[in-house]
């Protein structure tokens, strides 16, 4: 074997070793002595890789790690992070498949609104870490012809999230911040919401839009265009009210462009 | 951007610049010289923290440090890691970038940790190679650090220290020279600090760093959550004493403490620092050899 192709086994032998594979297969490749075995030590850096992402995961997902004590979301993390290995060098992109693992992860099974904080918690994460933008230019938009019209599609900016769950996730959440006074007991969880979360210059914040049916009607407008609805779509379903829906959208800075084909 | 910067001028003793600390460092004066900035955080455009970065920067001398050029690995440079690593660079202007003689990430996987290398020759090439093509795509000398370690491979030919010299020799590549991680690798390995120490090319050490271990009985852990220790302190004075006056920083990324203890720290390795410097002056003056 060339020299090249010794480190990268070396490499690849440790990746699979560090992310729940055989420790044996990099061990091979280390010196023991009396102190530690070889396994030992590559042992060390398996504790060390888990515990870095361990406590990444512990930022992105603080209140999944209250709701099931650290103790079980360090041992949960572990399997997490054997099963999905960050493919990313940035932290803030690293965790985003919790709530499809733990949609699954039978030890949570009595927590139904996991995934859903799971999923509230991502956004939060996403919508914080993506650049604010520059509002849609209005002139652009009126420089569409008719025919484009009907199969124009808005993309909606990636510093809005919209969530809709069988839980009061909003409010389970803030049960959860250290200023709140509001306790998990108090909170009607099974109560469905449909929430926007957004970036507001420096801060994310949490827009409940289940209250009234004006509120629900404009949450179910900026969710038809996230799912590919053309204006044509738009004006069929939500006819008067659509100018004055993608008004506040763009003023909102909600919807970033467009395309006409 | 350039002009609205402050002289980026680096001497001293610094601190790592740390998100718990951004709100004291925002609202009140220090005289911290400089700041090392843990570049991979900000490596996000748009995000809060850049934009704190880039109002901090006005006042304050900076210098980069990462962990994802991933140096040592056998996949391909990460192309976009650097990218946006050279954005940041001509957004913030740093002193330096540095980042670890070790791997990352291979085989398509991140570990955001420090894993080492066999010493070997080809292990060299390699790396001179790619140090080459990063300090290329950057247009300015990368500066390397000695990483700790709880391991060593069979297949290793030559010391760590050989090793460190020829790599930074042949890339032409600065040093961080990691105190803390010399001691930590002795102790694992038992191999004596001031021979790794005093082989260290003193001409291309740009920067001294320092942290706090864990000692977990069996190793000692390089956990950068605790004070420096006394033996670390001890083989500081013996770098200063080899690499003269360069800058120092104190590293504590974990269980991190008041911005107040952590200057306080800061303001120990300025102490021994400034005595190892005046003593060499002395006896230079007295005809000594220093």
């Amino acid at each position: 074997m060339d020299n090249k192709k010794a480190i990268k086994t070396i490499q690849a032998d440790f990746i699979d070793a560090l992310f729940g594979g055989d420790i044996a297969s990099a061990a091979k490749h280390v010196t023991a002595d009396s102190t530690l075995t070889a396994e030992q030590r590559v042992g060390i850096y398996s504790g060390s890789v888990h515990g870095i992402l361990t406590q990444a995961l512990g930022l992105t997902y603080p209140v999944c790690r209250s709701l099931v004590g650290d103790k079980f979301f360090d041992n949960m993390s572990k399997i997490f992070i054997n099963k999905y290995p960050p493919t990313t060098s940035f932290f803030a992109e690293y965790g985003n498949n919790l709530a499809l693992f733990l949609s699954t992860f039978e030890p949570v099974k009595d927590i139904p609104y996991l995934v859903d904080i799971a999923r509230f918690e991502w956004a939060r994460q996403k919508v914080y870490h993506h650049k604010t933008n520059q509002q849609l230019d209005f002139k652009s938009l009126a420089e569409v012809t008719e025919e484009q019209q009907i199969n124009l599609n808005f993309k909606l900016s990636k510093t809005l999230h919209l969530i809709q769950s069988d839980y009061r996730i909003d409010d389970i959440w803030f049960a959860h911040q250290e200023e709140s006074e509001l306790k998990l007991e108090d909170i009607d969880i099974n109560e469905a919401v449909k929430l926007f979360i957004w970036k507001d210059k420096v801060s994310v914040k949490i827009s409940l839009m289940s209250q009234t049916e004006e509120d629900s009607a404009y949450w179910d407008f900026l969710n038809a265009i996230e799912v590919g609805a053309t204006l044509g779509d738009l004006a069929e379903t939500f006819g008067e009210k659509l100018a004055e829906y993608l008004n506040q959208s763009i003023q909102n800075g909600w919807i970033r462009s467009f395309t006409t084909h | 951007m350039s002009n609205q910067y402050s002289q980026n001028t680096i001497h001293g003793c610094g601190i790592g610049l740390r998100l718990d600390h951004f709100d004291e460092l925002a609202n009140k004066p220090n005289n911290i010289p400089w700041f090392e900035v843990l570049s991979d955080n900000y490596l996000i455009e748009g995000t809060v923290q850049r934009d704190y970065l880039y109002e901090f920067r006005k006042d304050n001398p900076v210098t980069f440090h990462g962990v994802g050029l991933s140096i040592g690995s056998t996949e391909p440079l990460n192309q976009e890691y650097l990218k946006r690593l050279k954005k940041l660079k001509d957004d913030v202007q740093p002193a330096w970038i540095s980042d670890h003689l070790c791997w990352t990430s291979a085989h398509g996987v991140v570990t955001h940790d420090l894993i080492p290398l066999p010493y070997t020759q080809s292990v060299v090439e390699h790396i001179v190679d790619r140090i080459s093509q990063v300090q290329d795509y950057l247009g300015e000398q990368l500066v390397i650090e000695n990483v700790s370690s709880y391991l060593q491979f069979k297949s290793t030919e030559m010391s760590e220290w050989d090793f460190i010299n020829e790599v930074t020799h042949r890339s032409d590549c600065r040093l961080l020279l990691d105190v803390n991680n010399i001691y930590v690798s002795a102790q694992n390995h038992k191999f004596n600090a001031d021979d790794y120490l005093f082989s260290m090319p003193a001409e291309r050490v740009a920067e001294i760093h320092l942290a706090g271990y864990e000692d977990r009985g069996t190793h000692l852990l390089d956990t950068h959550s605790r004070p420096v220790t006394q033996p670390v302190w001890e083989l500081f004075e013996k770098a200063v004493q080899h690499v003269g006056d360069v800058p120092v920083l104190i590293e504590w990324d974990n269980d991190i403490p008041s911005l107040d203890r952590v200057i306080e720290e800061s303001l120990t390795a300025q102490k021994i620092q400034q005595q190892v410097l005046s003593n060499n002056l002395h006896g230079a003056l007295n005809g000594n050899s220093v």
